[in-house]
């Protein structure tokens, strides 16, 4: 079920929330059993078989949850368990995900030739193993001393403003607002809500799904894209995967805070970044703090501290050292970033475009070891740092969304003009690139570096988690005033009226 | 290995000589508000290796699962704090 979708908007919503209002009235376990419920139809509605898949998936992570809180001060038999959840975890992932595209590739190269249907791939999979692997290292490195409620634990994995595609939450920001709250529906909380949710639907309607026309037809035939063409295709899919996420993230944080839940902020205009270390922290952020709570910290960690015990050194010195650079940086780096990549897929362009942004993070950890001088704060100067970030950003969002890597150097050959100068796709559908384009292109674009954002817009309201920093235009605050209501109004009949001829969020593949 | 001083050195006076350090930025002010949103470069490379600084200069230990604890200067202090304590 699709948040821009009627059922979901006419049908779904309505019903959670007034059964979740009258759950309150009962009590907040009823409350939280009634949303729990609700999730579960959520997913079944998709593919009821995989609901047994998520339900298993809770239930053994739950109970391996607790046999690691048990077993106490046994060390080895914590690992051994911890090892376990994580096998269990990543073999269902491994199945689903990549099994298929491994034979394949190992058929395709004659070392081993075993028949193996593609499955199906469960929604939301990946999001929810690596919430619940999250838990389980949490159990065992002593972040967790004791197992929450299994109504609260099977809640926070499978609440549905997040199951699908995200936010990847923590326990820790969760769980403890299951707790706390009495469960009572707070008008504020629907009004906020239901402000950030729309417009999450308006970005995803009117601006991520439109712009999106040029996309499929010119990233199927990138060989016959010449210059301009080329460069549409690519600038256009890279807005329309920015207002998609965007709006997916507002929809994802409007929905929990109409049942009065706050999740943290997923997404904080990351085209915006100055460097692509800022990119990271601005992008998907909560997989990005996930792989560093779980993967890169762990990494670091370890090699940084050997590196002290044999007197190496760990400081700004030691890392400029070509030994120190690659032992403390590259690596935890390389691997992190790299399999980042291979998160979102099988296919060899996400291994690809891992290993692109691993290099160019490395290469910026490298600038800033060995730069000359602090970075300048003038205006031109760091119009030049968000330009150069987006370009590199925007090869990688090739990578990112070509069928294969052939298609991805087709693609960027193409924006090198290698296939000559055109204004035309090949495909009739999108058209030729008039002045219209243009001025559509420029306006996102505004949107994308000017505008405020959505948490910028309902910062007076503590919208989400964490601090929100004001933004320009600092007098387009919401308020729970006339004219905001007729405004959001207006926006809501249009949000609704074009909920028809939108598709499926991109992440959702993921 | 990088001599460790006597761990009564204020913790955070310390850790301002660590941040500079590690910044290489000897103006650097830090108050036990600062973040990684109030200061300039720290970043996740950055934070291991503020971390594994202190573990060396005040000798204590930070459990893996600890760091995510440690979201300003004012945190760090206080789980150095209390490490030196229990320690004592």
């Amino acid at each position: 079920m699709l948040f821009n979708s009627y059922i979901f908007v006419g049908v779904f919503l309505p019903l959670a929330f007034a059964g979740f209002c009258l759950a309150g009235r009962i009590g907040p376990r009823a409350a939280a059993g009634w949303l729990l419920a609700a999730s579960l139809a959520f997913y079944g509605w998709w593919n009821p078989g995989f609901l047994l898949l998520l339900l298993a998936s809770i239930a053994v992570n739950y109970t391996i949850a607790g046999l690691i809180l048990r077993a106490g001060a046994r060390p080895r038999l914590r690992d051994a368990l911890l090892t376990a959840g994580i096998a269990g975890n990543l073999g269902a992932l491994a199945w689903y995900k990549y099994l298929a595209a491994v034979l394949g590739f190992l058929r395709l190269h004659g070392i081993a030739d075993v028949a193996f249907a593609d499955p199906i791939l469960p929604l939301g999979i990946s999001f929810f193993t690596f919430t619940q692997l999250g838990y389980l290292l949490d159990c065992r490195h002593g972040a967790l001393r004791d197992r929450h409620s299994l109504l609260h634990y099977a809640l926070f994995v499978a609440f549905f403003p997040h199951l699908i595609a995200g936010p990847i939450l923590h326990h820790r920001e969760l769980i403890p607002q299951f707790e706390r709250r009495a469960w009572r529906v707070d008008p504020q909380d629907i009004a906020v809500g239901s402000t950030i949710f729309l417009i999450g639907l308006l970005k995803k309607t009117l601006l991520a799904d439109p712009i999106s026309a040029p996309v499929a037809p010119g990233f199927a035939h990138p060989e016959l894209l010449s210059l301009f063409p080329a460069w549409r295709v690519a600038l256009s899919y890279s807005l329309q995967l920015y207002f998609d996420f965007s709006g997916y993230s507002d929809m994802a944080i409007g929905l929990a805070r109409l049942f009065g839940l706050r999740f943290p902020v997923n997404f904080n205009a990351p085209y915006r970044s100055e460097s692509v270390i800022e990119y990271w922290q601005r992008w998907h952020m909560t997989l990005t703090r996930w792989l560093m709570l779980y993967l890169y910290n762990p990494l670091a960690l370890g090699i940084t501290r050997r590196r002290a015990a044999r007197g190496l050194g760990t400081g700004i010195e030691a890392r400029r050292t070509l030994r120190g650079f690659i032992e403390m940086i590259a690596v935890p780096t390389v691997i992190t970033i790299g399999l980042a990549g291979v998160w979102h897929g099988s296919a060899l362009t996400f291994a690809a475009f891992g290993l692109l942004h691993a290099a160019y993070l490395c290469v910026n950890h490298a600038w800033r070891l060995w730069r000359p001088g602090p970075p300048s704060a003038a205006r031109r100067a760091r119009v030049g740092r968000v330009l150069l970030t987006y370009g590199c950003v925007l090869a990688g969002s090739v990578l990112f969304r070509a069928a294969d890597l052939s298609g991805a150097m087709q693609l960027l050959a193409g924006m090198l003009g290698l296939h000559g100068v055109a204004v035309a796709l090949p495909d009739a559908r999108a058209a030729t690139w008039g002045a219209l384009d243009t001025l559509w292109l420029a306006g996102l674009y505004a949107l994308v570096w000017f505008a405020p954002t959505t948490q910028q817009i309902m910062r007076a309201h503590a919208p989400a988690l964490g601090r929100v920093i004001a933004g320009p235009f600092p007098r387009l605050q919401w308020q729970p005033t006339l004219g905001w209501a007729v405004v959001l109004g207006c926006a809501a009949v249009l949000g609704l009226l074009s909920i028809g001829g939108t598709g499926e969020f991109l992440y959702f593949q993921f | 290995m990088p001599a460790c001083p006597a761990a009564d050195v204020p913790v955070l006076a310390e850790l301002t000589d660590i941040f500079r350090d590690l910044l290489r930025d000897p103006e650097l002010q830090l108050s036990e508000q600062s973040t990684p949103d109030d200061v300039p470069g720290w970043d996740s490379m950055t934070h291991i290796a503020v971390v594994v600084e202190s573990e060396c200069r005040f000798g204590v230990q930070f459990r893996t699962g600890e760091i995510e604890d440690l979201h300003s200067v004012g945190d760090l202090v206080r789980h150095i704090q209390m490490k030196q304590i229990h320690a004592a």
